[in-house]
C-alpha cells in the first residue's frame, strides 16, 4: 500500500483546529506505515511543496491572498478537506459581512493597512471541497474516522449530516427548548456529543447550519418562548451568518 | 445462523459493461429465484443491495454501477478477488404461475438485472412458456448492458432493443423503451415483468394495462434503499410492506398503491 | 401463586450483588435508565423515564462484525454481547415496547442474532404504575397491563409489592425475602385515550390535510423516533480501525431524517416533511398491525413529551377528518 501524502494548511483563523489536528495525529501515529505528513508548518520545519493526496485546510477566506492560496492548494491536492467552521462556513468572522467593508476595517486597523479584504467565506465558495469536518473546534475523532476511511479507498458521505438532537436524545439529555432555553440543536450538524447541552447550555450552532434545518419554525418557537428577534439573530449570526436560509432570517427578522 | 455474516466468494469473470457499470460472474450457487436480491460487500468499505442478474446452478452474475461509496469500490475489484455476499432475499418473480402463458419482459437501463435472470430461467425451461417478447431500453448505444448475450437470446425469444438517443452506429429503434410496445398486441392472459426507473415502470405498466393485461399479472420489481435485506432496518418500508422482504417483486395491483 | 415482597430495597441489594442492574435514576428534572451502583439510587417516584430502555437491547451504535486480515485474506467475526443484565423498574407500557422489538427482531424468516443475544441475557423486572403521566395514552391499547414479557412483575400495595413470576429466570430470583400470598391486586391507573373510531379508519385519513398543516411545525429533528420505544430502524456502515481491521456497525436511523430513503444516485423517495411525519404515525398506529399483528405504539406519550414544537400524534389522530 502506498503511503498517502498529507498536508495541512491554514488560512484566516485562530489556529485552534490545528491543535485538534495534533490530537488526531496522535491517534494516527501507529498508522505511520500508511500515511505521511508531508506539510504541516505548525508541526515541522521541513515541509514539502506537493502534490498531496489529501490536504486539510482550516481557516476562512477573508482576502484576495487567501483566495489565491486556496486555489493553489486545490490544484495540488487530490482530496481537499475543509476542517472546522471557518473553512466550512466562514466561521465567527463572517459576521462582518453584515457591515460595510471599510467601516469594519477601520474599526481595527489604521487607514490603508488592509487593502485586499473580501467577503468572509468558507473555502467551498472558491474551490471544490471533497469533505467537510464541522465544528468550532472540530472533534479529533471525526478527523481520524475520515482519514482512516480515505486510507482504504472509501469515498464516504460527510458524516454527521443530522441534527444535534439525534445525539442529544440518544445520550439521554432533556430538551433545553422544552425548558425555555435557547438552543440551535435542531438546525445544527451533530457530532459534538451534545457537549453544550450536557452542560445545560443551549447549542450555539458551532458545527454549522444543517441544510434541512427548519429555521422558520425554530424562530417561531424561540419567539414563543419569549426571546426577541434581536436575541435570536445574535446567536444565529455567531456561526450561521453565511447560510442562505439563516441569512434571510437575519436580514428580514420578524417578516421572514 | 447469523444473517448478517457474509461469505467471501471469488470473482471468476469480470466484464466492463458501460462507462459506469461492470458485471461479475462469482463462484456462488445459492438456491435462488429470478427477481430475488442479495447483499454484496467488501470489508471496511460497506454493503449494498443487488439483484441476481443470472439464473444458473453454477454461478451468480452481478451488475455493479458505480454511484456511491460502496459501489465505487465494489466495481473496482478484479478477477480472482473476493467479494462478500449474503442472501438470497425477497420473493422473486412467480415463474411457476406464469407457465403456459405468453410473457412480456420490459426493462430500462440497469433494470435489466432481474429481467435477465427471469429471461435465463425462461430459456432454460423454454417449452413451459408461450410466446416471449423482451423489450430493453437504454439511454444510448454506449449504455447497452449485457450486449454480448443478445444474439443467443434471440434464438429463443423475440428481443427488441431501443435507445433514447441514437448515434451513427445505431440502426435499431430510437425512443424510450415503452414506444416499442405501441404496435404490438398481446394475448390478454399474458404476464408481464417490468423493471426500471419509477417513471418508466409506471408508463410501461399503464401501457400493458391498456393492452388488456390484468394488473395482477403485471409484475414490477422495485428499488429502495436497503441496509439489512431481511426486513429489520426499516429503510425500504413503504406503507406496510418491506421492499426487501415482501418484495422486491409486486403485482402492479399492489405496487400502484405503494404511496409514501 | 403470587408473592408478597415487603422490602424492595433489600431485594434490590441482593440483585445488585449478583447482576448488573439497570433502573430509572433521577437526573435533574427527569428519570433515565442507569446502571445502579447502590439500591439507594432507586426511588419509586417516577411516572416513567424520558427515554425508553430500548438502548440496552439496541444500542445507539453497535459493532456487528469484526473484519481482520490474516495472510492477505479478510475474515468476519460476529460480535455478540452476552452480558447478563437486569432491567429493573420497567413500566408495563415499556414491557409491551420490548415485546414489539422482539417481534421486529426475532420473528420472521430471519432472527437478528445481535438483538437476540442481548435480549436472551436481559432479565426484566416490571413495576405497575400507580399514576399516569400527563401524556400517557396507555388506556387506548390496554398497555398499562402486562400478562407476559416480564420475568417478574411487581404491583405496589400498601405493605410492599405483590410479585408475579413470568419465567424460569424470574423464579430463580425469588428468595427468602418473598412470602407466598393469594392476594391478586393490580394497579391500573386511568390515562388518556385515542378515539377508537379514528384509529380504525386511519386508511381513510391518509390524505387528510391535517398531516400537511401539522407538519409545517415539524423541525425534522428526529426526537420523536429517538424517544420512541419501538423505533428500531438502523443504518449499517463500515468503520476502519486500520487498513487491515475494521468493524461493520449499525447506528440508529430515523425516518424523519433526510437520507433515510435516498437511493444510489441521489433520488429520495420520501422527501416532504408531512410524508415523513405521516409515515411515522401510520407505522406506529396502523401498518404495524398488518406487519406484526400488533400496534407498535404502546401509548407511552414520549414522542409528545420530547417534541420541541409540541406536535402531538395522538391529538392529530383524534382530530382527523374534522376539518
Amino acid at each position: 500500500m502506498k503511503r498517502l501524502k498529507l498536508a495541512v494548511f491554514s488560512l484566516t483563523s485562530c489556529d485552534g483546529c490545528q491543535v485538534v489536528l495534533l490530537q488526531a495525529f496522535k491517534q494516527l501515529l501507529q498508522l505511520e506505515r500508511y500515511i505521511e505528513i508531508s506539510h504541516f508548518p505548525l508541526l515541522k520545519d521541513k515541509n514539502k511543496r506537493g502534490p498531496f493526496d489529501i490536504s486539510i485546510v482550516e481557516g476562512s477566506v477573508v482576502n484576495k491572498r487567501d483566495i489565491k492560496k486556496i486555489k493553489q492548494i486545490r490544484k495540488k491536492s487530490k482530496i481537499l478537506i475543509a476542517l472546522g467552521t471557518c473553512a466550512t462556513h466562514g466561521g465567527v468572522q463572517a459576521v462582518k459581512n453584515f457591515m460595510p467593508q471599510d467601516k469594519v476595517v477601520h474599526a481595527v486597523y489604521p487607514p490603508g493597512f488592509i487593502k485586499d479584504a473580501t467577503e468572509v467565506s468558507g473555502i467551498g465558495r472558491h474551490v471544490k471541497v471533497d469533505y467537510e469536518i464541522w465544528g468550532c473546534p472540530p472533534v479529533a475523532e471525526d478527523i481520524v474516522k475520515l482519514l482512516k476511511k480515505l486510507m482504504v479507498g472509501q469515498k464516504p458521505k460527510n458524516i454527521n449530516e443530522e441534527p444535534v438532537c439525534v445525539e442529544c436524545r440518544a445520550l439521554g439529555h432533556e430538551c433545553l427548548l422544552e425548558k425555555g432555553i435557547l438552543c440551535l440543536g435542531p438546525i445544527t450538524h451533530k457530532g459534538c456529543n451534545a457537549i453544550c447541552i450536557s452542560a445545560g447550555r443551549g447549542c450555539y450552532g458551532c458545527r454549522g447550519f444543517l441544510n434541512e434545518g427548519n429555521v422558520k419554525q425554530l424562530l417561531k418557537k424561540l419567539t414563543e418562548m419569549g426571546y426577541s428577534i434581536g436575541q435570536i439573530e445574535d446567536i444565529l449570526s455567531v456561526y450561521m451568518s453565511n447560510s442562505k436560509k439563516v441569512k434571510r432570517v437575519i436580514e428580514y427578522g420578524e417578516n421572514y | 445462523m447469523n444473517p448478517y455474516v457474509p461469505k467471501a466468494v471469488e470473482i471468476i469473470e469480470r466484464h466492463r459493461e458501460t462507462d459506469d457499470t461492470v458485471s461479475y460472474k462469482i463462484k456462488w450457487n445459492p438456491k435462488h429465484k429470478p427477481g430475488q436480491i442479495l447483499e454484496a460487500s467488501y470489508p471496511l468499505i460497506g454493503e449494498a443491495p443487488f439483484g441476481f442478474a443470472s439464473f444458473s446452478e453454477d454461478y451468480v452474475e452481478l451488475l455493479i454501477r458505480s454511484v456511491g461509496n460502496v459501489t465505487n469500490t465494489l466495481a473496482s475489484l478484479k478477477k480472482g478477488d473476493k467479494i462478500w455476499v449474503r442472501g438470497p432475499y425477497g420473493n422473486g418473480f412467480p415463474m411457476k404461475e406464469m407457465e403456459g402463458n405468453d410473457v412480456c419482459l420490459i426493462a430500462g437501463g440497469t433494470g435489466i438485472v432481474p429481467v435477465k435472470a427471469a429471461l435465463e430461467y425462461i430459456i432454460k425451461n423454454r417449452n413451459r412458456y408461450g410466446n416471449v417478447k423482451v423489450f430493453f431500453g437504454f439511454r444510448s448505444p454506449k449504455q447497452l448492458i449485457f450486449k454480448r448475450y443478445f444474439k443467443n437470446w434471440e434464438k429463443d425469444v423475440e428481443l427488441y432493443v431501443s435507445v433514447d438517443r441514437g448515434d451513427k452506429t445505431w440502426k435499431g429503434h430510437v425512443g424510450v423503451v415503452t414506444t416499442m410496445l405501441d404496435n404490438i398486441s398481446f394475448e390478454p392472459k399474458s404476464f408481464a415483468i417490468i423493471c426500471g426507473p419509477p417513471v418508466m415502470i409506471k408508463f410501461a405498466a399503464e401501457k400493458m394495462l391498456n393492452k388488456g393485461l390484468n394488473e395482477s399479472r403485471i409484475f414490477v420489481s422495485l428499488e429502495r434503499l436497503m441496509h439489512c435485506g431481511i426486513g429489520k432496518c426499516g429503510h425500504c418500508m413503504v406503507r406496510n410492506v418491506f421492499i426487501c422482504k415482501d418484495g422486491p417483486v409486486f403485482p402492479y395491483s399492489i405496487a400502484k398503491d405503494l404511496e409514501d | 401463586m403470587p408473592y408478597l415482597l415487603r422490602d424492595l430495597k433489600a431485594f434490590l441489594k441482593t440483585l445488585i450483588k449478583e447482576h448488573i442492574v439497570i433502573a430509572p435514576v433521577k437526573e435533574k428534572n427527569h428519570y433515565d435508565y442507569k446502571v445502579l451502583e447502590s439500591e439507594d439510587e432507586f426511588h419509586l417516584d417516577y411516572v416513567n423515564t424520558l427515554y425508553p430502555p430500548k438502548k440496552f437491547l439496541l444500542p445507539y451504535e453497535e459493532n456487528l462484525l469484526l473484519f481482520s486480515k490474516r495472510d492477505g485474506e479478510f475474515s468476519a467475526k460476529p460480535l455478540l454481547n452476552k452480558t447478563k443484565r437486569v432491567l429493573f423498574g420497567v413500566r408495563p407500557c415499556d414491557v409491551h415496547g420490548i415485546a414489539v422489538m422482539d417481534r421486529v427482531f426475532l420473528s420472521g424468516n430471519y432472527v437478528d442474532s445481535f438483538y437476540e443475544s442481548r435480549r436472551k441475557n436481559t432479565i426484566i423486572i416490571a413495576i405497575e404504575c400507580e399514576k399516569a403521566g400527563e401524556n400517557c395514552y396507555c388506556e387506548s391499547f390496554g398497555t398499562y397491563k402486562v400478562e407476559s414479557g416480564y420475568d417478574l412483575l411487581l404491583t405496589p400495595v400498601d405493605d410492599g409489592f405483590i410479585v408475579r413470576v413470568g419465567s424460569d429466570e424470574g423464579k430463580k430470583l425469588i428468595n427468602e425475602l418473598f412470602e407466598e400470598t393469594d392476594r391478586d391486586e393490580h394497579k391500573y391507573p386511568k390515562s388518556k385515550t385515542f378515539k377508537k373510531e379514528k384509529l380504525a379508519k386511519m386508511e381513510k385519513y391518509f390524505h387528510d390535510e391535517l398531516w400537511k398543516t401539522e407538519a409545517e411545525k415539524c423541525l425534522s429533528c428526529a426526537a420523536c423516533t429517538i424517544a420512541c420505544p419501538t423505533c428500531t430502524c438502523f443504518t449499517i456502515e463500515d468503520e476502519v480501525q486500520d487498513p487491515e481491521t475494521g468493524y461493520r456497525k449499525r447506528r440508529w436511523a430515523s425516518c424523519q431524517l433526510k437520507d433515510f430513503t435516498e437511493v444510489a444516485g441521489g433520488m429520495t423517495f420520501r422527501k416532504e416533511t408531512y410524508k415523513k411525519l405521516r409515515h411515522f404515525a401510520y407505522h406506529k398506529l396502523y401498518w404495524s398491525i398488518k406487519q406484526y399483528g400488533l400496534r407498535m405504539c404502546i401509548g407511552c406519550g414520549r414522542c409528545i413529551d420530547t417534541c420541541p414544537v409540541n406536535i402531538n400524534i395522538f391529538d392529530i389522530v383524534n382530530r382527523l377528518g374534522e376539518e
